[in-house]
């Protein structure tokens, strides 16, 4: 299984954790890899396009998170899946961001759950279109300098 | 020292929201019990409205919630017009008990 893959499975893993009183450490760790399982996917789709195979890893790393939800933040696309993959990547970065970051506040199953299911319909929604004109413009756009 | 003053628009319209978001609430019952909402920037500094659902224990005991919880998510976007308001909207869940188990004012 690809490492996304993987990911999201972690992440549904730790969220169901613990049955009677999930652990704060589970929790966090499920909605930040959440959000890492989407993040890698569409980097991983991105430079799949690159045709050395060896350069890939480089240029993986070049893909910065507050460009990519800029990108993400910016799509109106007339593509339903594409638009809601956009959505969850910026939804999803803020909380991972939380849930890395802010000791303040707490997470329960089902929030945690929730975002799990929401990274779970992001790989969904991009698996039926990722071929298209529209998700490639997409990936470009996520680190592509903005020229506007 | 220089004092800057952060105001966006979506500001002086919280009249407005608060009221979108209770006619939400109102249609949602009984999946939705309550909608606490509030405004303010995320982690990159883009203005937001952060919105926390207490969704009922009947909808979180069923197998399906989730998918009740988008649904609830939904209806609750397409009523509030956050590209207008130039907002981001970020969308928590929790159930009745986990309010009750870990009470907090934001989500009361």
């Amino acid at each position: 299984m690809a490492y996304h893959d993987d990911l999201l499975d972690q992440s549904g893993h730790l969220a169901t954790r613990d049955p009677r009183r999930p652990k704060q450490a589970n929790l966090r760790r499920a909605v930040s890899t959440a959000y890492y399982a989407l993040f890698h996917l569409l980097v991983s789709q991105a430079v799949g396009y690159w045709r050395l195979k060896r350069q890939r890893s480089v240029l993986a790393r070049s893909f910065d998170h507050r460009k990519m939800k800029g990108a993400c933040n910016s799509c109106r696309s007339q593509v339903p899946e594409l638009d809601a993959v956009a959505k969850a990547f910026v939804i999803l970065q803020q909380y991972r961001h939380l849930a890395d970051y802010d000791n303040s506040t707490a997470w329960t199953r089902v929030e945690a759950m929730e975002e799990v299911t929401r990274a779970r319909s992001a790989f969904a929604q991009w698996e039926q279109i990722k071929t298209r004109e529209e998700a490639q413009d997409f990936l470009l756009s996520l680190f592509a300098a903005d020229r506007r | 020292m220089l004092k800057v003053m952060i105001f966006h628009p979506a500001i002086s319209r919280k009249k407005e929201i608060a009221q979108i978001v209770s006619e939400a609430e109102a249609e949602l019952r009984p999946k939705v019990e309550r909608i606490r909402w509030e405004l303010g920037q995320d982690w990159t500094g883009d203005w937001a409205i952060f919105l926390r659902v207490v969704l009922s224990d009947a909808v979180v005991r069923k197998r399906n919630w989730p998918k009740i919880a988008s649904e609830v998510e939904a209806r609750i976007l397409e009523k509030l017009p956050t590209d207008e308001l130039g907002v981001i909207p970020y969308t928590r869940f929790r159930s009745q008990a986990e309010t009750i188990e870990m009470p907090e004012k934001a989500w009361s």
